[in-house]
């Protein structure tokens, strides 16, 4: 089983990659695998079974609204991008 | 013996007895490393001047009487924590180069204690992958057999500890990512009850997942490691408020009345004979320690791999979105608009296993397919969490093998993303579940011309570590 090349464009886009030529057959057909072993899935009677997206029981973490001092300085802001004069440099968004 | 080859009590005997200073040991394992991390490959970055800092510390920390067990002891931090100002890569081109500015909890906790960090371990590209071989950096090789691979993904992690490296390590497990290397390299590895260790600093991959623990070469040791870095931080908002951490409470006291069920499911096919049979021998040893053993059935298990690949590839696809080139790492060169910047970025920056991962859980994320997929295997989660609490009912703990087989060739199923997520079927279920699990040594297995170590794991109701670490413990002492 092969995934179409329409349907992996579109996943290209969604994930906001590129599929390298030498490797759109290898992997449309390792994707295509996976989700057949996926469908094993669908023989499960799960008929009335709540999904669990946590184990962890889930809450809001709240706090006091009280001003404390943020870590998130500039030195997080900037952490490995490329930037000029303290601000984070972009190529050209609006033509 | 050499300091490099002893364990944590061992060590901390030495040092609170003034016989070594943090330094000196810091120093010999740092020589350690020099000497045998060539052929295996263990360590992305040795941070010698960071070491040295922290021993220093740590010999002060004894001088005004505030050391504890884990003060001046050497220890490695796989490359997905963050370290302030030590770089941390996950092994990928992505963070090559990048330098956290904060510390994870874990590491500020182990820094606190007074341990000494050698450097930072090679894994899978973000931890993505079952032999260390996904690593976008090193290859590292077995230490027991250096043909053959670690294990993954915490396979630098496992390798330091085995090949004496290191006297503990700090790993994280998604999908059995502390077990199975722990297994494949001969070492002791916990993977605890999902949110009793913080995964502030811990690059995500699939938070529902992933969990923090230690490797070390005693179940003694693994204990303590634990404790020191467990705790409630408000800054995960997946960390349990309140847990006892008492986790070697237990250790020394016999196994009377402790029932141990054999799920059959993880002794039928696909599972290698002679792994069957040492883990089978484990069971017999742990009943002369006086607990009682019966074979069990956790059917649900035949669902629990498909159940995970979908739920971790769709966490991932959603976590790996932040690395665009803009805020982290690595950045294309020569995008002319900002959506080709995204594209060439992720492209260039992400190996092909992780681009995998990314492009299989947009697929079951998508609309359309949402519900086929992802809501079905989060119901399929919910049957497998039961499944487990009915067992729990009449066991104090299952005792299974960690993977099917011994560690593998490098390079036998690299080719094979299919051959190898099979070998996950023995741990995922313990993440999904959000369970702990311990990987214990358990004898080596004749192939080739090597010596293959083998692991079991021992798998408890959430909270229950100090329990696993006392049979881990009895075992351990009987062998």
């Amino acid at each position: 089983m092969q995934l179409d090349a329409k349907t992996l464009d579109t996943l290209a886009w969604l994930s906001r990659l590129d599929i390298p030529e030498e490797e759109t057959e290898a992997l449309s057909g390792s994707i295509a695998e996976m989700l057949t072993f996926f469908q094993q899935l669908s023989a499960l009677d799960t008929e009335g079974v709540e999904p669990t997206a946590h184990v962890v029981p889930l809450q809001n973490v709240l706090r006091e609204d009280e001003p404390f001092a943020p870590r998130l300085d500039r030195d997080l802001l900037l952490s490995g991008t490329q930037s000029e004069d303290g601000l984070i440099t972009l190529p050209k968004v609006i033509g | 013996m050499k300091y490099s080859e002893m364990n944590i009590a061992a060590l901390s005997q030495l040092l609170q007895n003034k016989e070594v200073s943090a330094m000196e040991l810091a120093k010999d394992a740092l020589q350690a490393i020099a000497e045998t991390d060539g052929t295996v490959g263990a360590y992305l970055t040795v941070a010698e001047d960071e070491a040295c800092r922290q021993a220093e510390i740590a010999d002060n920390m004894r001088a005004e009487g505030k050391a504890g067990p884990l003060t001046g002891i050497p220890f490695a931090m796989k490359d997905n924590i963050c370290t302030k100002g030590v770089r941390t890569t996950c092994a990928s081109k992505m963070l090559e180069n990048w330098l956290p500015v904060y510390d994870a909890c874990v590491t500020e906790r182990l820094k606190a204690a007074g341990a000494v960090m050698l450097g930072k371990t090679n894994m899978d590209e973000f931890a993505m992958g079952s032999s260390s071989e996904n690593s976008a950096l090193q290859l590292t090789r077995n230490p027991a057999a250096t043909d053959y691979v670690p294990g993954g993904s915490s396979g630098g992690s496992a390798a330091a500890v085995a090949a004496n490296e290191c006297a503990f390590a700090i790993g994280s497990d998604t999908g059995g990512s502390i077990r199975q290397p722990a297994s494949f390299c001969g070492v002791v590895g916990m993977k605890p009850t999902y949110g009793t260790v913080s995964r502030y600093g811990l690059v995500a991959y699939a938070s529902s997942f992933d969990q923090i623990g230690p490797l070390t070469k005693t179940v003694a040791d693994n204990a303590k490691v634990l404790e020191a870095i467990s705790c409630h931080d408000r800054r995960d908002s997946t960390s349990l408020p309140e847990f006892d951490t008492n986790y070697s409470s237990l250790i020394g006291k016999d196994l009377s009345g402790m029932r141990i069920g054999l799920p059959k499911e993880y002794f039928g096919e696909g599972i290698n004979a002679d792994v069957a049979a040492l883990v089978q021998n484990a069971a017999k040893q742990l009943e002369n320690a006086g607990a009682k053993i019966e074979e069990c059935s956790l059917p649900a298990v035949s669902y629990a791999l498909p159940a995970y690949y979908v739920l971790c590839c769709a966490e991932a696809s959603s976590n790996l979105a932040r690395f665009d080139g803009i805020r982290y790492g690595f950045r294309a060169e020569g995008a002319e608009d900002l959506d080709r910047l995204y594209r060439m970025t992720r492209t260039q920056g992400f190996g092909r296993e992780v681009r995998r991962r990314i492009l299989l859980g947009n697929y079951v994320l998508s609309a359309g397919y949402y519900d086929a997929y992802y809501k079905k295997a989060q119901q399929a989660r919910t049957l497998l969490i039961r499944a487990f609490a009915d067992l729990f009912k009449d066991y104090d703990m299952l005792l299974a093998p960690v993977a099917p087989t011994p560690a593998y060739k490098i390079g036998e199923k690299s080719s094979d993303p299919m051959e190898m997520a099979l070998g996950d079927i023995c741990t995922v279920p313990v993440n999904l579940a959000g369970l702990p699990a311990i990987s214990v040594p358990c004898g080596t297995v004749a192939q080739d011309s090597a010596n293959l170590p083998v692991g079991f794991q021992l798998i408890g109701p959430a909270f229950s570590e100090a329990k696993l670490y006392q049979a881990a413990a009895a075992y351990e002492s009987g062998i």
